[in-house]
């Protein structure tokens, strides 16, 4: 009896402790998790995220493809006024620049499929557009809305990024240092 | 020719409330999927509360494809394949989200297993815990209460 009684204080405490060390455990593994999936900050300077775009046209495009050339990423959405302002500024670009190698690419944010069309159709926009499905290419590059444009050099880095609506200026300033 | 013209009318009005009462039974399947569905771009709103216009066009989508004939699950699946699995309301049961449904559980396992302790720690007599009782008082009077019989009778 004496000895039950001097090892019971032993295992209730072996019991709490376990308790603890596994809601200890248990944060941590929620912390890991949490790092993982952060967002991540500016990507200037940076490699950038490869991702496939599936466009409206049916056609398939790779980032990773596209090494050696200029490439300009839009993130834009129907819904979206400023994306609205600048979507006639980027085809325009689209339209100087492309001859010089510069691929631009649309990638639609949070959106519905018809009012995408609608709106390349209204904007008469022929540079490749897809839909970001599962919001996947959005957060790999860390968007925190749109529209928000990334200039990616022939060696695959993030040269620029415009987590804002970009204007005629900036556009072409960017473009002339990466052609350059 | 006359004599029709009664069942025509007839056969219009019961093809109207039919339109119009399966138009009423999308509209609350509408808002049930849309209830199932969080906004993809604030936090906290349901698809059916949320007043953005892309909360507005999802809810156009959805009733498009109840018309054209999609079942409810087709819709959901739609949905979480454009927007991500953060569109459901609630999170499915399958790989890390499947921590969500486990770990309430588990906390309240491990909550009840505590206070289990802690109750059965406060119910076992004292005398069982020598080192935990209280010192015993000390022998003769105690200066501290004399103080305050003292200081009680001067008030």
């Amino acid at each position: 009896m004496a000895a039950a009684e001097a090892t019971f204080p032993i295992t209730r405490r072996r019991i709490g402790l376990t308790l603890i060390l596994a809601a200890l455990g248990l944060l941590f593994l929620l912390l890991l998790y949490a790092l993982g999936t952060r967002v991540p900050g500016s990507l200037e300077g940076r490699p950038a995220p490869d991702f496939t775009l599936a466009l409206f046209d049916g056609r398939e495009i790779s980032l990773s493809d596209l090494r050696g050339q200029v490439v300009v990423v839009n993130f834009w959405a129907s819904w979206c006024s400023p994306c609205r302002k600048e979507a006639p500024l980027l085809e325009e670009a689209w339209r100087s620049y492309g001859d010089r190698g510069v691929v631009f690419l649309g990638v639609d944010y949070v959106d519905t499929e018809s009012e995408a069309r609608a709106y390349l159709r209204q904007f008469g926009i022929t540079y490749p557009n897809g839909p970001d499905r599962g919001s996947l290419i959005g957060r790999a590059f860390g968007i925190t809305g749109v529209p928000e444009t990334f200039f990616i050099d022939p060696q695959g880095k993030v040269a620029f990024a415009f987590p804002i609506p970009i204007d005629r200026a900036s556009l072409t300033a960017a473009l002339e240092e990466l052609l350059a | 020719m006359l004599a029709r013209t009664p069942l025509l009318v007839l056969l219009i009005l019961f093809l109207s409330a039919t339109a119009v009462l399966a138009q009423g039974g999308i509209e609350e399947t509408v808002k049930e999927i849309a209830e199932s569905l969080n906004c993809p771009l604030c936090q906290g709103l349901t698809l059916y509360d949320c007043p953005l216009t892309i909360c507005e066009q999802m809810r156009g989508v959805i009733r498009e494809k109840l018309v054209a004939g999609e079942s409810r699950e087709t819709i959901v699946q739609y949905f979480v394949e454009q927007y991500g699995e953060e569109v459901l309301n609630a999170p499915p049961k399958s790989g890390f989200n499947l921590a969500a449904w486990i770990l309430p559980f588990v906390g309240l396992l491990f909550g009840g297993a505590f206070l289990a302790i802690v109750v059965a720690s406060w119910l076992r007599p004292r005398s069982s815990h020598p080192a935990r009782e209280m010192p015993a008082p000390p022998e003769g009077r105690d200066p501290y209460l004399d103080r305050v019989e003292r200081e009680l009778e001067e008030l």
